[in-house]
């Protein structure tokens, strides 16, 4: 629902041929360079950094006389309840996050593309029944189909890339078909069907390439989300396993000190973690107005 | 309009029907488990089998939906596997948490509606100017803020840091459809901070709807014409601008539901309130896989109950709908 929300007023999609001329109505919108420097930032911080600051997150034995320290000479944010440098955790719990975000995200709109081509491509009885299916899935609360399905499977990264993949994709096939339905009765794909030309490759060669720009635009978005709903889960302690971890586990172990005042262990990993996911509606904002013709005429 | 209402609660049956599918098909792919649950790690494979057919495990997956749906017209929401609540009925369960959550969701609804209006309108009157570019970014951040991280920090600031609201819900009494109304009233600071952490998390969705939808209805052409005919900045606002742009809001109301359940989830869960999401999470973690699947049912028989509410609603509030579907 969100994403329908964030991306109404969508009239007329249509992919800029010009890239320099998308780049520039980007540029137009300060906040978002910002939003995308941050989250560049972010993934360098991640995976970059471990290769300049080594810190021991996997050895729980050798954590063991380091735990809770505050800031300090050698742990610049502090240590966590088993000992781990929050610093160094934030990188490692952020390749998870960010891995399981994007993989999620591309899973939601790989299945939700096809799902709402199919749909808004095909229309009549399959369409009906397709979007009854999207409806009856939006109306059980994310979180809780997330539980459902954590309940039964055990628990692994892929199967939250899976399941938090497979909880995400309405959005995006509510507007694929959308989409689909507005360009299936433009004039060059009945030329083409004229032509002979058969429905595969009208999806393939001319409706796919015209939704790419709404396509870019949700998944932009739906990565925030996933990486807001995988860390949900981390705090419902149904994140990802150990040895591994990611920022709602972080979290979740952060909270159990914060009434002591151990601040490093929840802030740091928070501030990190919400700007990102902000960032991320802003980039997704301003490519929303960089394909979007009519709001940039005016 | 009758058509209409019609459609309408075909398509709600409908989508009842494949939700019950889905709660369905999940745990019958996984029969295995539910045996090995209840009889224990020494059970045999005889055991297993004769477990299995008595519970029509054995037999076709689309008679077992039947009997499935057979115990859901009659009330039967499947049994608990869990250790201290094994064989109670799923319902008698659920049955005492609904109303908790219910009247959980429907406070912060009212007052994030009572504040997101306000707001919105006043953001899409002044758009681009600093409030608008303040309130955009409140708003963004609010929509990004996941429920459990906004419940940490107002914790930390109101309950811990300064002692002004408790950091817990006292146990619940009484079990009646009023009785958690009743109890809210009775421990009203108790229900300060959830309640707030939820209406936060709906503002934002909502006021960023109702600029939208502002800034869409003031270039109209109605609008123009009110304006020629000489009408006030207010008058143009409230009998023209507000009453086209907050139409659509009646059904947004029904599709937050299910983010509004989510978050209440997590509020349960930050203050102990044994709500629908409390108990679902904590049968999540004992892999009570038939009461989960009974929540989820459970709760998603409320979301279409109150999205058809808001297209009902919607009937009143849009005369054209009564007029263009008689």
């Amino acid at each position: 629902m969100a994403i329908l929300l964030k991306l109404r007023n969508r009239k007329s999609p249509q992919l800029l041929h010009n890239q320099n001329m998308a780049w520039h109505v980007f540029k137009q919108n300060k906040a978002a360079v910002v939003a995308l420097l941050f989250i560049v930032a972010v993934v360098l911080f991640c995976y970059v950094g471990p290769w300049f600051y080594h810190s021991n997150q996997t050895d729980a034995s050798a954590g063991l006389f380091f735990t809770n320290l505050p800031p300090q000479r050698g742990f610049p944010l502090g240590t966590d309840s088993q000992g781990y440098d929050i610093l160094g955790r934030i990188m490692f719990g952020g390749q998870t996050s960010l891995e399981v975000g994007l993989l999620s995200a591309l899973v939601a709109m790989t299945w939700g593309a096809i799902y709402g081509l199919v749909s808004g491509y095909r229309g009549g009885a399959i369409d009906a029944v397709l979007m009854r299916i999207v409806d009856a899935l939006l109306s059980i609360p994310g979180l809780f189909l997330l539980l459902a399905l954590m309940a039964v499977f055990s628990r692994s990264e892929l199967l939250l890339v899976l399941v938090l993949g497979l909880t995400g994709w309405y959005g995006v096939a509510r507007l694929t078909r959308s989409e689909a339905l507005a360009l299936r009765n433009r004039e060059y794909v009945s030329a083409v069907r004229s032509m002979g030309g058969g429905s595969t490759r009208i999806i393939r060669r001319h409706i796919l390439p015209n939704s790419v720009s709404t396509l870019i635009t949700v998944t932009t978005f739906t990565i925030g989300d996933s990486i807001l709903a995988l860390s949900a889960l981390g705090f419902l302690q149904l994140g990802v396993p150990l040895p591994k971890t990611d920022w709602g586990t972080m979290l979740n172990t952060g909270i159990q000190s914060i009434q002591l005042n151990q601040w490093w262990q929840v802030y740091p990993v928070a501030f990190v973690f919400l700007v990102l996911v902000i960032s991320f509606n802003y980039v997704g904002d301003a490519l929303r107005d960089v394909f979007e013709v009519r709001l940039r005429t005016q | 309009m009758r058509q209409y209402l019609t459609r309408r609660l075909l398509q709600s049956a409908v989508v009842l029907l494949v939700v019950s599918f889905i709660t369905f098909i999940i745990p019958a792919l996984f029969h295995g488990t539910v045996a090995r649950v209840i009889l224990g790690p020494r059970a045999t494979q005889a055991d297993i089998a004769s477990f299995n057919h008595a519970h029509f495990y054995d037999r076709h997956i689309l008679y077992q939906y039947y009997q499935y749906m057979n115990g859901l017209f009659h009330g039967d929401f499947g049994h608990s596997v869990l250790r201290s609540t094994l064989n109670r009925p799923a319902w008698d369960i659920l049955m005492p948490a609904l109303p908790r959550t219910l009247w959980l969701a429907v406070f912060p609804l009212v007052l994030a509606l009572l504040i997101a209006i306000p707001l919105g309108t006043t953001q899409a009157w002044r758009r681009n100017k600093p409030f608008d570019y303040i309130a955009t970014f409140m708003s963004f951040t609010l929509y990004s803020t996941p429920a459990y991280l906004m419940s940490i920090l107002l914790v930390t600031a109101f309950a811990i840091n300064f002692e002004i609201f408790p950091g817990l819900i006292p146990s619940p009494t009484g079990d009646g459809i009023f009785d958690p109304l009743i109890f809210m009233i009775q421990n009203w600071r108790a229900f300060v901070l959830p309640v707030g952490i939820l209406t936060l998390l709906s503002l934002a969705g909502f006021s960023r709807f109702t600029r939208g939808a502002v800034l869409d209805a003031i270039v109209q052409d109605y609008v123009r014409t009110a304006r020629a005919k000489g009408a006030g900045n207010w008058r143009v606002l409230s009998r023209h601008v507000l009453r086209n742009a907050l139409i659509p809001l009646v059904t947004l109301l029904g599709l937050s539901l299910p983010s509004l359940f989510a978050g209440a989830l997590i509020v349960e869960e930050v203050f102990n309130y044994p709500g629908m999401g409390y108990i679902t999470v904590s049968h999540t973690i004992g892999r009570d896989i038939p009461v989960v699947m009974a929540a989820t049912l459970i709760i998603a028989i409320s979301t279409v109950v109150g999205n058809l509410l808001a297209d009902l609603a919607l009937v009143v509030a849009d005369p054209r709908i009564r007029i263009v579907s008689k």
